[in-house]
């Protein structure tokens, strides 16, 4: 039985509906992720775990337990907000005990734990300072402290990260990851940055208008995304029309096999640019329109029967064809999808 | 390390003629009069210039002539002193300051003032900080309305407010029509003419001015601080005292010292619901200034409530602040 059940969880906001029959299953130690452009209903689904938002319809079970039936301050989860919602009045060692103070733990166990949360969290040396008088990084770290140290069943992120600049944002998704590594918290992480996604989740739940997309590990939706949407959401892609036969799918003229299933008829295929490489026979044959450096790697722009393809190589001193060449492009079957065309629009 | 700083300010430069003057003119020619293309830009000059000054003068113009000359025209005019039958007398003594600080009759008025303006502000905090708390919480078509429910008052006058307080509170207004009728009271309570009466027709008038100042503080409180809270396991009312309650902290003690000052000088009101009999600060400088004549201890009677209010206004600021120091910042 899996740890968090979220079962046709829908919301409406008057006419909108920003979260639409979105089922999931999470596992325990699992940090699964929810991926989506912003709007798409992220926050919403977030809120309505942490029960500050009641769902239109939809059940969550926690553990075997229903959810929905406890107050959001009777749920026992951790939440950090995307603005920190730090309590500017407390220091932070202030805030981070609140949630053991309203437990009823002991003095002295409560210094010995928030202790132990701010050295996870690398601000042992902060517990007296006010959060307005702390970085951004730090102020994050202290949210993280203070939703950690409840030893919480399920710990929600809402874009924690978003506000920190690039160096500060690495830095935090290794220490994330370290600290989920160490105490094996159940955790869900709200972003809208794909590669964020990529690098911290066991799995990812790619959404759109309220809606899930594909949940898949984060390298499966890279390669085989379930439509055009998450395709191109994750990275660029090229989108190729074709007609899809049982178990093959014909783009211009060549054959692909299919090995998922698809419906038979009008299809799509989907190959990342880096898949793609240049080869003698069996390929698609098409002209280079440009080609620019990129200093690691090369990109190339095919114009083929099926459409202008984005192909790039590494530099590694291979020999590569030159501007209004010739040439034939090929990728192996197994780093391709291929969906119904639909789902590629 | 003043050559180097010399060098990068042009500015300074003119100002402060050493050597270096010489040496960035060799260099950049006629480097005061207009910078050579390659020099940055020069910034604004640190010099002390009359620009700011004179650009406020209309602004210090205004406030001289209407708030510091009456002042301290008042003032002086304190120092005078008054009799019956030769008029003010162009004397400066103290003599007004003396008798109204020791005669119980100005002590027992300056007491009731501040009673009522004590009560008032207590009333004020406690009934506007939940109102805008619970305005601020309202769905969008309830929240606007019942914003100009609370700030409607405002809009029509003092006098005319306060007269419609007298006809509830009179011994057959309404107010004790209601009480009879309900059983709560076996005869009528007597609110005109007594502090009671005063207090609570001051409370209506002032306010919406305590929840407009606790609404803007609520304004710049995170929705989310709150959820942060709950999602601690604490209770909503614990949320409210210890989450909510000490951030809008400052809004109440704004609120508090605009309730305090308006209630500590207000006339129309005590004039009014407290009649002849029951005076007040303000009822007293008007009847030294109108009825007796006597302007001196009329001016002496206003500047020591001007001097009490700002005492006891700067103390309570300094003592809240302190106690809710890390809010304030
Ligand atoms: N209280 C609300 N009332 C009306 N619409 C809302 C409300 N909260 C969110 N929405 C709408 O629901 C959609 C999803 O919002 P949200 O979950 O915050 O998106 P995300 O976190 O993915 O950026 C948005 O289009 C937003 O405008
Ligand atoms: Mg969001």
């Amino acid at each position: 039985m899996p740890y968090l059940i979220l079962d046709q969880l829908t919301k409406r906001f008057a006419s909108w509906t920003a979260v639409d029959a979105l089922s999931l299953t999470v596992e325990k130690g699992e940090l699964i992720s929810l991926l989506g452009p912003s709007g798409c209903g992220k926050t919403t689904t977030l809120q309505m775990i942490a029960g500050f938002l009641d769902p239109t319809v939809g059940r969550i079970v926690l553990d075997g337990q229903d959810l929905l039936a406890r107050k959001p301050n009777k749920r026992g989860l951790g939440v950090v907000f995307q603005s920190y919602a730090l309590f500017p009045h407390m220091t932070v060692a202030e805030n981070v005990a609140f949630g053991l103070e309203m437990r009823g733990t002991n003095r002295a166990d409560r210094d010995r734990m928030v202790a132990d949360a701010l050295r996870l969290v690398g601000l042992e040396q902060h517990g007296d300072r006010h959060p307005r008088r702390m970085s951004g990084g730090q102020q994050q770290r202290v949210a993280l402290a203070r939703a950690l140290v409840i030893r919480p069943n399920l710990l929600l992120l809402d874009e924690p990260l978003s506000n920190l600049d690039a160096k500060m944002r690495e830095e935090m998704q290794i220490e994330l990851r370290r600290i989920q590594r160490v105490i094996g918290t159940t955790m869900i992480l709200v972003t809208h940055d794909q590669s964020e996604a990529m690098a911290l989740s066991d799995r990812v739940v790619v959404m759109n208008k309220g809606r899930i997309q594909q949940v898949a590990s984060p390298q499966d939706a890279y390669d085989r995304p379930a439509n055009a949407f998450v395709a191109n959401f994750l990275g660029r892609t090229n989108l190729l029309p074709g007609t899809v036969y049982g178990a093959s799918i014909a783009v211009a003229d060549t054959h692909w096999p299919v090995s998922g299933e698809v419906p038979p008829g009008p299809g799509a295929l989907a190959v990342r640019p880096e898949k793609i490489g240049f080869v003698d026979v069996g390929g698609l044959s098409g002209t280079v329109m440009a080609r620019v450096f990129q200093g690691t790697q090369w990109l190339f722009e095919v114009e083929t029967a099926a459409g202008r393809l984005m192909v790039i190589r590494q530099h590694d001193g291979s020999i590569l064809p030159k501007e209004s060449e010739r040439v034939m492009v090929g990728w192996r079957p197994e780093d391709m999808a291929v969906m119904p065309a639909r789902e590629a629009a | 390390m003043k050559g180097k700083m010399t060098v990068t300010s042009p500015a300074h430069v003119a100002s402060n003629k050493t050597t270096v003057v010489g040496a960035e003119q060799a260099k950049g020619g006629t480097r005061g009069a207009k910078p050579s293309p390659a020099s940055p830009p020069i910034r604004p000059s640190r010099q002390w210039s009359w620009i700011p000054y004179l650009l406020s003068l209309p602004g210090i113009a205004v406030c001289a002539a209407f708030l510091l000359v009456p002042l301290a025209a008042t003032a002086l005019l304190s120092l005078n002193s008054f009799s019956f039958y030769g008029g003010i007398a162009d004397v400066w003594k103290l003599d007004n300051y003396i008798d109204t600080l020791t005669d119980s009759y100005f002590h027992e008025i300056f007491l009731r003032t501040f009673r009522i303006a004590a009560l008032v502000t207590l009333s004020c905090a406690a009934l506007g900080t939940p109102q805008a708390y619970i305005l601020r919480r309202m769905g969008a078509p309830w929240r606007s309305l019942c914003l100009l429910i609370v700030l409607g008052p405002l809009l029509i006058s003092v006098v005319s407010r306060t007269l419609g307080w007298a006809l509830l509170l009179g011994p057959t207004g309404l107010v004790n029509q209601g009480l009879l009728a309900l059983g709560l009271v076996s005869q009528p309570v007597e609110f005109m003419y007594t502090e009671t009466g005063v207090v609570i027709a001051l409370v209506h008038v002032l306010v919406p001015f305590m929840v407009l100042s606790v609404w803007a503080s609520l304004q710049r409180l995170d929705p989310q601080v709150e959820n942060a809270a709950l999602s601690l396991g604490a209770s909503p009312t614990t949320v409210l005292r210890r989450i909510v309650f000490p951030q809008i902290m400052p809004g109440i003690l704004s609120g508090s010292i605009i309730v305090f000052a308006l209630a500590a000088s207000a006339f129309a009101t005590p004039a009014i619901i407290g009649g002849r009999r029951l005076k007040v600060a303000a009822t007293l400088t008007y009847d030294e200034f109108l009825n007796t004549l006597n302007w001196p201890l009329g001016a002496a009677v206003a500047m020591l409530l001007l001097v009490a209010n700002i005492v006891i206004i700067v103390g309570c600021n300094r003592l809240v602040e302190r106690r809710y120091k890390q809010v304030f910042e």
